[in-house]
């Protein structure tokens, strides 16, 4: 028998997740970049969070286009990024450092609008425009049915949610694809032999690392618009969060290239509030919650190492091994070997540089 | 041609003028057009130091390094690596493990190239180019493109990075000990593998390595490094004439025979 109580739960166990999952997920995709592309563990997502929910709750107030406040907040994270990488290059700051620093500043201006908005940092999204509510007023028209009005509300959420979070996909599919995106992976794995091939290894880390503050941006400011409010308490945890999904993701998929890595921020995104939802139906009161998350964490951090392993002990078979199973070791480099000539090397590579 | 001119070059742990080590002491050397220099050394004095002030890794305290005619002891390393080919001790080092073979090699071949970088980095066209390129070594290499390089073994890598080191035909390849990793069967591949690189491409090569043989029965000029400074060079048919016991025996006059030269 299904109660009242039940349904609800039921109905939250299926949609919350969803939406704190796909919102969420745009600062997996951030985190990810920091952390697994150029390897920095970078905190500021928890100061740049609340700076952009809070300062999207108040452009949202002002009646501000949401898409121009999602610009806005993913501008604002860029410029977080990029002063992030500056002060590593510059003053050679620890990376883990100028990420502290970037997260104080940020948190210090969520504290500032909150100060300045005398902690009223928020919006009734029935009176203003969201990314959000044009869905939910198409979709519910006139209906005074409730249960429609809380159908609609949520399919927005995760509609336009996963509308931004697709597009965002594409544009770093696309983006990681071209020389720039592969120059910063390369930069990222083995600065050494990045700046051999000619690539400027700080060039591509203030790069990545205003991506990934534009993406947290993102995060932020439909985290606000979704929540109608802002508080300086809204970045608490999320790094957190950020790691705990990313290595969830990693778990579940194995990232043997790009996109399946970016994929699997999302799956472990998705994952992770599952397991938090099934949590909080367990234990409801709440105040436990920072708990569990950590203890999710060390969990998390365990499978991974087993998971780890076992990989590394089943290797997946490489593709036409038959052929490409001749290692050098046993190859024969024949007597005379077929020249490699200057011809062969200027048909693929182009001409012989000028200085 | 590039031009070496007293090169000196100290690393300065801390504030403590105690604590520096005077690692260059004054080196000359031109290397030709036509040159493929060995160079061997005890431990430590200051062979991958010359190698990487070359590559622009570190800046020299004194001296200067021209590139047919043109001063470039000031560049940064990543505008030297237009000219510049590097293959490094260690086999992880020259390539990215986690990207795939063809990345690699794509971003090598872009190396000193005009730069676009909103195109697609990896094309059907480079990809047959690629493999042409990879087919002479007997490797299997060009079936495994998208494999990344990290499943490759030493050998193999090396060979890939020496590959990479000579596209986009650099004025120089500096290789430092770069078979020593290797056990030495591969280790031999991958000295014949550099000889007809070097030779085909005609590139000027400047190469380290800790085996005498190899120092001998490759290239037209050696050079012997000790404390920072160049104490010993030969070419052309005194260099041929040259014994692994002239080495030692030069080594031993310096009284710091390295363990490779009991070795063998
Ligand atoms: N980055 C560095 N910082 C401090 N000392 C260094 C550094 N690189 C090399 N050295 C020192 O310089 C000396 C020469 O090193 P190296 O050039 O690697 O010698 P080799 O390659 O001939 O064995 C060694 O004593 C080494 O400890
Ligand atoms: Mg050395």
């Amino acid at each position: 028998m299904i109660t009242l109580d039940g349904l609800s739960t039921l109905r939250s166990f299926a949609i919350n997740p969803w939406v704190n999952g796909l919102i969420l997920g745009i600062m997996v995709l951030g985190v990810f970049l920091s952390f697994r592309v150029l390897n920095i563990a970078d905190l500021s997502v928890e100061g740049v969070i609340p700076m952009t929910t809070m300062l999207t709750a108040v452009m949202i107030g002002a009646d501000i286009n949401p898409w121009l406040a999602l610009l806005i907040s993913m501008a604002l994270g860029a410029i977080c990024g990029v002063i992030n990488a500056l002060l590593t290059i510059y003053l050679k700051t620890p990376p883990l450092l100028s990420g502290i620093i970037v997260m104080a500043l940020t948190f210090g201006i969520a504290i500032m609008i909150n100060a300045m908005k005398a902690g009223q940092a928020s919006f009734n999204p029935n009176d203003h425009l969201t990314c959000f509510n044009w869905l939910r007023k198409l979709l519910a028209g006139d209906s005074t049915d409730r249960n429609w009005l809380f159908f609609a509300s949520y399919l927005s959420y995760i509609f336009v949610a996963a509308l931004v979070l697709a597009a965002l996909f594409a544009i770093l599919y696309f983006f990681f694809g071209t020389e720039l995106g592969m120059s910063i992976r390369a930069a990222g794995k083995n600065p050494e032999m990045s700046r051999a091939n000619g690539i400027s290894v700080n060039r591509m880390s203030i790069i990545a690392l205003a991506i990934s503050g534009a993406l947290i941006g993102a995060a932020g400011c439909l985290y606000g618009q979704h929540n109608g409010s802002g508080l300086p308490t809204d970045g608490q945890g999320m790094i957190v969060i950020a790691l705990s999904s990313l290595f969830l993701g990693e778990i579940i998929v194995a990232n043997r290239n790009f996109k399946r890595s970016i994929i699997s921020c999302l799956v472990g995104s998705l994952v992770y509030w599952y397991v938090i939802q099934a949590l909080m139906i367990v234990d409801s009161s709440g105040y436990m919650l920072s708990v569990y998350k950590a203890l999710l964490l060390v969990v998390i951090l365990i499978a991974q190492r087993f998971v780890t392993s076992f990989r590394a002990k089943h290797p997946r078979k490489p593709k036409k091994q038959k052929e490409a199973g001749r290692v050098l070791e046993e190859a024969v480099i024949p007597e005379a070997p077929r020249p490699l000539t200057e011809e062969i090397a200027l048909l693929c590579l182009g001409r012989r540089n000028n200085a | 041609m590039l031009e070496i001119k007293d090169l000196h070059k100290a690393f300065r742990p801390d504030s403590n003028p105690e604590h520096n080590k005077t690692v260059l002491r004054g080196i000359d050397l031109t290397i030709n057009d036509s040159d493929f220099i060995t160079v061997i050394g005890s431990n430590g004095s200051g062979k991958t130091t010359l190698l990487n002030v070359i590559a622009g890794v570190y800046m020299p305290d004194g001296g200067t390094i021209a590139l047919d005619g043109r001063d470039i002891t000031k560049l940064p390393v990543e505008k030297r690596a237009k000219f510049i080919g590097r293959v490094f001790q260690d086999p992880r080092i020259g390539t990215i493990a986690d990207l795939s073979l063809f990345e690699n090699l794509s971003i090598a071949s872009r190396r000193g190239q005009k730069q676009s970088p909103f195109r697609w980095a990896l094309t059907k066209k480079n990809e047959e180019a690629f493999q042409k390129l990879l087919e002479p070594l007997g490797l299997g290499l060009e079936n495994r493109m998208m494999d990344p390089m990290g499943s490759f073994s030493g050998g193999q890598r090396q060979s890939v990075t020496l590959l990479m080191a000579a596209l986009s035909v650099p004025k120089l390849l500096l290789l430092d000990e770069h078979t020593a990793a290797l056990d030495p069967g591969t280790a031999k591949k991958v000295m014949e593998l550099t000889d007809t690189i070097v030779r085909d491409m005609k590139v000027p090569t400047l190469m380290i390595t800790h085996n005498m043989k190899d120092a001998i029965k490759y290239g037209n000029r050696l050079i012997m490094m000790s404390e920072g400074k160049i104490i010993f060079s030969v070419e052309g048919e005194e260099k041929k004439k040259l014994t692994v016991n002239d080495l030692i025996g030069k080594f031993t006059s310096l009284e710091s025979v390295p363990d490779s030269a009991v070795l063998g």
